[in-house]
């Protein structure tokens, strides 16, 4: 299969271009997943290439705080520094795609970015803060800059089973062997 | 949201604390022109919003018993018929109040909203008993002909305040959570505690004032009284480099692990800051060289480092109240306590939000709030 982003994106409408950037998410979420980490991928994306792909890394960094968002932030700071661009404007133009709605603690980074808009597929009932737990996309909070446009349901299917497909193999007894197994036979049977 | 002003502490009590530093080593730190004379500080938690609420309240239609041999059958017609669903806290019957011994009893027949399925008004401050209770005429005769309506406590107290509140509308059950009691009447940490407190705090208030953007942060582990990492805010070089994210992965870098060292996005401070540091520079402390720390390791301390929630059982010491982005991030982490120093207008620990005691989500953390705040008022 071609990688998502080498298609002509410029003949395609928003959807099919969103649909696209949400699908490079979600390879790095299968990523995160093969590597026993939460299966959260983020791509984020400036004048119309991916300047930032990561996934989750909270196992691998013993550092309960890097999302896969968080490390993207890191990537685009890097690559403004290599092209020698300004990072705040970088940022205010920046788009951000991302299979499941970022946390209370990403939400807020977006904000405090001033980052305008983000896609993601589905909800996080546990931390999210763009609805589902608190509303820190569009709370009025002093410091914080113009609110986070968000678009949610893209694919969302996909990533509700590659989320529910983590916290089955949260049972210790189950190794990641078998997660792998029960992951690849699931996918099958969906696709 | 905002919270509740609450002034509780005494000037005689023992949480007061009113001492000079001791003189430090670091002549950088001396130079920067900022008071080091350590003014009275208060120390406040900062609780979930029910604790401060004041009491609010609910109609109930009332009765007053004209035959006392009657009351207790009377209860039990009435709970069954109309329980006092919401209202566990209420008790049912009451002496009457006023003024007098032996003034008789009143009871409560229903809340105000169950009369609205007899359609009547269920705002009328007065109702024909018979009209809203189905029983027979012995326990009719035992009640007053008209019941009035009365305001009860809708909500169980949860503090001593809240209950004495509650009782001056209606006698109410309360079951006091003796911890809370102590964090209210500040009887929670004793005097060396406090010290300890405020040494954490001005080392975190050290590295504020070599920092350009003026926020320290340390991490504490309380078991072993060692400060696990030392950090300030970066965010004039990287927008999201808070003093508190800062401390997190220098925690996790502790462990060997992290993410700022590998990006090279660096966060100890820059050479000629470390220079001028000397002892107190943003460095971790590396816990696999700590003796103490591996002494407090021989039981599950260990355990629950092999977890990503390296935050687990550690205290935070940080000079201003932390905003969404680091409160969360020190839920993840499952930070223990968190002190800060000075208030913040977006901060999420008090201020905007209590991020802390959020209703659904997994991991609630305690928050000390006013230490060294004058000094913190950077
Ligand atoms: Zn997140
Ligand atoms: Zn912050």
């Amino acid at each position: 299969m071609d990688e998502p982003w080498s298609f002509d994106y410029n003949n395609m409408d928003s959807a099919d271009v969103e649909k696209m950037y949400i699908k490079a998410a979600f390879k790095l979420a299968e990523e995160a997943l093969d590597n026993g980490e939460v299966p959260v991928g983020c791509v984020m994306v400036f004048e119309g290439s991916i300047i930032a792909e990561s996934r989750n890394t909270v196992n691998e960094t013993k550092n309960a705080v890097r999302h896969a968002e968080m490390n993207c932030v890191d990537q685009v700071f890097e690559w403004c520094k290599k092209h020698e661009r300004d990072s705040s404007l970088v940022f205010k133009n920046l788009h951000v795609f991302v299979n499941v709605e970022p946390c209370i603690m990403c939400a807020s980074a977006l904000r405090v970015l001033d980052i305008p808009q983000v896609v993601y597929g589905c909800n996080n009932e546990r931390f999210g803060g763009c609805g589902s737990v608190m509303n820190i996309h569009n709370d009025e909070v002093p410091g914080f800059g113009r609110s986070l446009q968000v678009t949610s349901g893209v694919n969302a299917d996909d990533a509700v089973k590659l989320l529910k497909l983590f916290y089955k193999g949260q049972n210790p007894n189950a190794p990641h062997p078998i997660l792998k197994a029960q992951k690849l036979t699931e996918l099958n049977q969906t696709s | 949201m905002s919270e509740k002003k609450r002034k509780h502490v005494s000037p005689d009590h023992k949480n007061y604390v009113n001492k000079t530093v001791r003189s430090t080593k670091d002549e950088d730190i001396s130079k920067t022109n900022v008071d080091l004379h350590i003014s009275p500080w208060y120390l406040t938690p900062v609780l979930a919003d029910k604790y401060y609420q004041h009491t609010e309240s609910e109609n109930v239609y009332v009765a007053e018993v004209l035959d006392q041999k009657m009351t207790a059958q009377l209860v039990k017609t009435l709970s069954s018929q109309y329980p006092l669903t919401g209202l566990s806290h209420v008790k049912r019957v009451r002496a009457r109040a006023n003024g007098k011994k032996n003034a008789g009893l009143e009871i409560i027949i229903c809340r105000a909203i169950d009369v609205n399925i007899n359609h009547l008004d269920s705002s009328s401050t007065s109702i024909q008993t018979e009209k809203i209770m189905k029983t027979d005429v012995s326990h009719l005769n035992a009640l007053s002909e008209f019941c009035k309506l009365f305001v009860v406590p809708k909500y169980p107290p949860l503090t001593r305040k809240q209950y004495e509140q509650s009782s001056q509308l209606w006698p109410v059950q309360f079951h006091e959570d003796k911890y809370i009691a102590r964090v209210m009447n500040n009887q929670v940490f004793t005097t060396s505690e406090l010290n300890f407190i405020e040494q954490n705090m001005s080392l975190a208030l050290k590295l504020a004032m070599v920092s350009k953007c003026h926020v320290g942060a340390v991490v504490v582990d309380p078991a072993t009284k060692t400060v696990v990492a030392r950090a300030h805010d970066f965010r004039n070089k990287h927008t999201l480099q808070h003093a508190v994210m800062v401390a997190i992965d220098l925690v996790a870098q502790g462990q060997n692990g992290g993410a700022w060292n590998r990006y090279g996005l660096q966060i100890g401070p820059n050479l000629q800051e470390a220079e001028s540091l000397n002892d107190s520079c943003i460095k971790r402390e590396n816990h696999t060289t700590s003796q103490s720390l591996d002494e407090c390791c021989g039981k599950d301390c260990r355990l629950t480092k092999t977890s990503p929630y390296l935050c687990t059982g550690y205290d935070l010491y940080v000079t201003r109240e932390p905003c969404t982005m680091c409160a969360m991030a020190l839920v993840h982490s499952r930070i223990r306590r968190v002190f800060y120093g000075v208030s913040t207008p977006w901060g999420a620990l008090g201020s905007r939000y209590k991020i802390h005691v959020w209703e659904g989500l997994n991991h609630h953390f305690e928050v000390w709030k006013g230490v060294l705040e004058k000094q913190c008022q950077l």
